[in-house]
């Protein structure tokens, strides 16, 4: 019986080489390097990307529940978002690549002596905000933690994507006319690189405002330009009847801009607001059953 | 022989095997090289992603285009030529139905952006068919690039030829990962949206699909697509698609093209 201890207790360091060869040996996901500038396309959703941004009211697509559709198109956008302590609010990272010329810059923490990706740095032009991507197998903070614009975010290569979790965000705009998410919401991006392109799968994830996952895409192209503009935005007052303390809205149903919104987009009143079903291709039957908006529509973007 | 010895014995064992099993493994992914592609295996066999089944697209973007028909004219977006207005501005999409030509908002530089299921199947060892409900569409992706590349005569759809972009690699220990690129050629000139933006027969298409499976098991596949077009655009046209996989074919409804 001693002896066969003796034997268990030797054959221990057996089993540890076996172990490690297996650990050695299993897969680890492709990694891509990612560092470097981006530029990104706007050339889908480029009215509300690039462009004047969605109309007032105008949510189409997105899965909103009521209250997300009600806190749409409540949103008075020039007396709110004219207001100055709201002017130069700072877009998360579902929405930053919206503003025009916004770069995307990669940049990566090293570990000196292991050679490890500790974390990506994916610093954006516009606004001069930044997300940290952090490799390192670290947790997200508890629910206590302070909540930011970029939130907390947590990276790991799957496949040929480098996955990144965000948590702790607070709340913002989905979409460029006070259409919100929450800072409950969960992002989770996919970054996919194929030589000088660069593709950014965000799902956003919000029990508050959306039903189901909002799921969008973003396009950029590799920019060997190093540098990047800074950003400059400096509030002001620049509503004329703006009066300090007040928040801009508009009572529910009281929304002037929805029948021009309608009429400027070819999209009925009614389907403004958004909705999951709003995002499967069966929609457009509903859409065949509704009142046509009177066409006026805005001079053509090009 | 005594416990001892066995025990001695085994561990030799073990370590051998632990080695072995080291070097089998080593060997077997190293052997897929950075291309991921042993000798005389097919692209079914290599592949990184699944691609098959059924795929429904989510309009979150350009949805005023895509859900309806646009206004004449209203082209935001699309990096159009003085040539390519002009074409643009010329849309008539009555003309086109009598003509036969209502399919040409369904060709391969537009397809995927349309609201629609998609079926992925492998049609042979050597290529992916990818068809539609919408407008009842069939594009071929072939990995037999001299074959693909034959003449033959222009289609909505076009010549696609398919290769793995594969990543990864380094080391004897990292998974290749990589996507599906397809380079479509051949195609007939046809519109980039409902409202008649054009692109022409001398179109280029580079597409990636990648397929990405979320922690709760709901998979997207989104198509990232850059199309080049001497006639009728500045620059390349770049956009992406989206779509999310289906346990199965519910909801599949072939409908033929419509113009406008």
């Amino acid at each position: 019986m001693c002896q066969l201890k003796r034997a268990g207790r030797r054959q221990a360091p057996a089993f540890l080489v076996v172990t490690a060869a297996l650990v050695a040996v299993s897969p680890a996901a492709a990694q891509v390097d990612i560092a470097g500038n981006w530029q990104p396309r706007q050339m889908e959703d480029a009215y509300y990307r690039g462009g004047p941004g969605p109309r007032p009211g105008e949510a189409v697509g997105l899965p909103l529940n009521e209250a997300g559709t009600l806190r749409a198109q409540s949103h008075d956008v020039s007396s709110h978002d004219g207001a100055p302590e709201r002017m130069c609010k700072i877009y998360g990272p579902d929405l930053i690549y919206s503003g025009g010329g916004n770069h995307a810059q990669f940049v990566k923490d090293v570990d000196p002596f292991s050679n490890e990706i500790v974390a990506w740095h994916n610093r954006h032009e516009f606004q001069s905000s930044e997300s940290t991507y952090w490799m390192d197998g670290r947790a997200h903070p508890d629910d206590l933690a302070p909540h930011t614009f970029q939130g907390f975010s947590t990276g790991e290569w799957v496949g040929n994507a480098l996955r990144v979790t965000t948590t702790h965000l607070k709340e913002a705009q989905l979409i460029r006319n006070g259409t919100v998410r929450s800072d409950k919401a969960t992002i989770v991006e996919y970054w996919i690189r194929h030589g000088d392109y660069l593709t950014n799968l965000t799902i956003v994830r919000d029990p508050v405002y959306l039903t189901e996952p909002y799921v969008k895409s973003w396009n950029f192209v590799r920019n060997n330009e190093p540098d990047m503009q800074g950003y400059t935005c400096r509030p002001r007052e620049e509503v004329a009847d703006w009066v300090p303390g007040t928040v801009g809205h508009y009572l529910p149903g009281k929304n002037p801009f929805l029948e021009d919104t309608a009429s400027k987009t070819l999209v009925p009143v009614d389907a403004l607001g958004g909705g999951a079903d709003q995002m499967y291709p069966e929609y457009i039957l509903k859409l065949k059953n509704m009142p046509k908006p009177s066409a006026k529509p805005a001079e053509p973007v090009r | 022989m005594n416990v001892m010895a066995r025990a001695t014995g085994r561990t030799s064992v073990i370590i051998s095997s632990a080695i072995a099993v080291m070097t089998a493994l080593s060997v077997g992914l190293a052997g897929q090289g950075r291309a991921g592609q042993a000798a005389g295996q097919t692209p079914r066999q290599i592949a990184p992603i699944d691609l098959t089944g059924y795929w429904v697209s989510l309009i979150t973007e350009d949805w005023r285009y895509r859900m309806i028909t646009g206004a004449k004219g209203d082209f935001p977006g699309i990096p159009l030529n003085a040539e390519g207005r002009k074409a643009g501005l010329m849309w008539d999409p009555a003309r086109d139905e009598a003509a036969g030509e209502q399919c040409k908002a369904y060709g391969a530089a537009a397809i995927m952006r349309m609201p629609m299921r998609v079926h992925v199947v492998w049609d042979s060892d050597n290529a992916l068919k990818l068809e539609t409900d919408a407008g009842t569409q069939t594009r071929v992706f072939s990995f037999a690039s001299t074959t693909a590349t034959a003449a033959a005569k222009p289609s909505w759809q076009g010549t696609s030829v398919a290769s793995w972009d594969l990543v990864g690699g380094r080391g004897s220990a990292s998974q290749p990962g990589g996507g599906l690129k397809v380079i479509t050629t051949n195609m007939r000139a046809g519109y980039l949206r409902r409202n008649g933006p054009p692109y022409s027969a001398n179109a280029v298409m580079t597409e990636f699909f990648d397929v990405v499976r979320e922690p709760d098991g709901t998979e997207y596949m989104v198509v990232t697509s850059i199309l080049e077009d001497p006639t009728y655009l500045n620059g390349p046209l770049l956009s992406s698609a989206q779509f999310k996989k289906l346990p199965d074919a519910s909801g599949w409804n072939q409908t033929p093209c419509t113009a406008g």
